[in-house]
Order: C-alpha cells, then structure tokens, then sequence
C-alpha cells in the first residue's frame, strides 16, 4: 500500500516535471509545515504558490495522505479584529506567486490519521483546475523558544 | 571699549550655549518618555472583581493583576496563526527585557473559548511557548467581565459544521500595578517596539 502511493507521487512528479521543457508551469517554494499545537490536533503549512504561465491558473483543493481534510483559510484583521474564514478557490495570477503565510492565507491540516509529531513526512497534493502539484517535507516544532 | 564688546560676545556665546543645552536636554527627556508605538490610556481603567482560575487550576482574580506590570492578551489554544505568533512575540519581549534590565511585565492569555481551553489544555498551549505565560480561563460570563472593561471583541464563527473558531481583538493591554488598564499595543506587534516603549511605560530607567 505504502509502495503504490510513493510510485502513485513519483509518476506524478514525474509527469509535472516532464512536461513543462523551462522549467514547471506551476512551482511551489518555501514549504513550511508546522505540528499542531498542544490543545490541537491542526498543523498548519505555509509556502509561494508560484504560477510560471501567462494564464491564471486556480487552485481549488488540497489534500495529503495524512490527513483527513486539508482546508484552506485566510486570516484577515480589521480594526484589531482577527478573523479567520475558509476559502474555496485561491486564483494564483498570471506570471505572478501567491504566499501562503501567517497572518494571511493558510493551509490547516486537520484530522490526522496516525500520530504525527516533528519529523515526520507530510504531503500536501495541491489540486489546480488543470494541473496536480505535491509537496512533501517534514513537520516542524513551531515554537521558538527564548534565545533562539 | 574692546573689553567691553569681548564681553558682550562671551556672554552670548555662554547664553547661547545654555539656551541650547536646555532645549536638547528637554527634547532628549520627552523623546525618552513619551511611548511611540503604544497608546497611553487618557485614564487608566480599573479592572472590576472577577473570578476565573489559572492554568494550574487556582483562583484567579483580580487582586493576581496586582503588584506586578502585566501584557494581556486575549486569545485561544485552536488558533493556528494570529495567537501563537503574539504569544511568541511576548515571550521574546520579556526575555530582551530581562536581558537588558528593565522591568519585564508578566504575560498573560485570557482565553476567549473556555468552552475547549481548560485549565489542563491551556496549561499545556502557554507552557510550549514560555514557562512564564500565565493562562486564565474560565466562565465565559467573568470572561466577559474582563473583555467589556477594556473593550476586547470576541465571538465564535461556525464553519459550516460543528467546527468553530473565534474572532478576537488582536489588541495587547498594559495592565499597571494597580491592576487597571494603563496602555495598549495595537497590531502588527512588533518585538523591537515593545521593548523600546515598555521602559517608558512602566517608568523602569
């Protein structure tokens, strides 16, 4: 089972990067994908959405192996008031790049589906309208500490 | 007549010399006291009883906001973003206090989702980031207490589903010795200028 689903995102990187002579039409870069906090089962990830084309391209889903549901939010404030809201399509612009970072956009890894702890290996599939792109690194603490 | 214009001149050269020290001296002093970023309450606002527990499972009122500075914030143990950068940012403002000296106020998370932060969840949330944050919980009602005095917003928003997460002002309090609302910092917070106006504040050289 394990085998299938690490050929399954070879292919598909395989495929992605093959087809795109210059270098990717659609790139993700400065992946960060940080464990949840005690109190909560949420890990949260944030990197650039990078859109190489002349054509906006959108992105309207995300997913990972390890868990349940993978949301996009957006943070936004207005006068001192945090709110956070899902959002459904994120359109990345033509020959331009989206962050997702804190304080802005975001992507929530919500229900895990085995005990996930700093170091272990996350993928994240971002579904575009025509396209398919997998990131994977490992989980990191998020705290820092006094004198780091 | 010679002496007597070398006179004139080294008394205005000595005047002028004076008059100029004066001037730099008060511009030093009131560039020295007055906060730049935070905003000094016109009045300090009194905060009224109340009765909520720490995240030690104590009693916490409002005689514990006595006798020391205090940076409150309001916040919740399922915030992915805006609460864990600001409490971060606390932690390394009153360790560069610390580091420098000054007097380091304690920090505060005053929860606005008792309902899922009990003590044990927000003792565990506060301690990852600094063993010195002090988590307060408890009924929403004396929560309420709290957050009308000072004019914090806090109010849950459902998902879509049984998910919820709660919007909550973003706004830092300075809490004086007397327990009362002296200042606040409003966001972005930015480390840097929280240690350069806290001196000033609480009046520490």
């Amino acid at each position: 089972m394990k085998l299938s689903v690490v050929l399954f995102f070879l292919l598909c990187g395989s495929l992605i990067a093959c087809s795109h002579e210059d270098g990717p039409s659609l790139d993700v870069k400065n992946v960060r994908i940080l464990a949840p906090l005690p109190g909560s089962d949420v890990g949260v990830a944030y990197f650039d959405v990078v859109n190489n084309t002349d054509a906006v391209s959108h992105l309207i889903n995300m997913s990972s192996p390890q868990y349940g549901q993978v949301a996009m939010h957006e943070t936004t404030e207005t006068k001192g008031i945090a709110r956070m809201r899902p959002v459904s399509t994120v359109p990345v612009p033509a020959n331009s790049e989206i962050k997702f970072s804190s304080g802005g956009l975001h992507v929530m890894l919500i229900d895990p589906l085995a005990e996930l702890g700093p170091g272990s290996q996350i993928t994240i599939q971002l579904h575009f309208e025509d396209n398919l792109l997998i990131v994977s690194t490992m989980l990191q603490p998020r705290r820092i500490r006094r004198g780091q | 007549m010679e002496i007597s214009n070398r006179l004139l001149v080294a008394i205005f050269i000595a005047l002028a010399i004076l008059g100029g020290t004066f001037f730099f001296s008060k511009a030093l002093q009131s560039g020295n006291s007055s906060p730049e970023f935070a905003t000094v309450w016109p009045r300090s606002v009194s905060i009224p009883e109340f009765e909520l527990i720490d995240h030690d499972g104590q009693p916490f009122r409002r005689e514990n906001l006595t006798g020391s500075w205090q940076l409150m914030f309001f916040g919740f143990t399922h915030c992915p973003d805006i609460c864990p950068a600001t409490l971060q940012q606390l932690s390394l403002v009153q360790a560069s206090l610390e580091k420098i000296g000054q007097v380091a106020p304690e920090i505060l998370l005053v929860s606005v989702d008792p309902e899922r932060d009990t003590p044990d969840v927000l003792g565990a949330y506060v301690s990852y980031f600094d063993a010195n944050i002090k988590g307060v919980t408890g009924d929403l009602d004396e929560i309420r207490k709290l957050t009308s005095t000072s004019s914090i917003f806090s109010e849950k928003s459902y998902q879509g589903n049984d998910e919820y997460t709660v919007d909550h002002s973003t706004v830092i309090l300075v809490v004086n010795e007397s327990g009362a609302i002296h200042a606040s910092f409003s966001a972005p917070h930015i480390i840097g200028n929280l240690v350069k106006d806290l001196p000033r504040i609480t009046g520490s050289k």
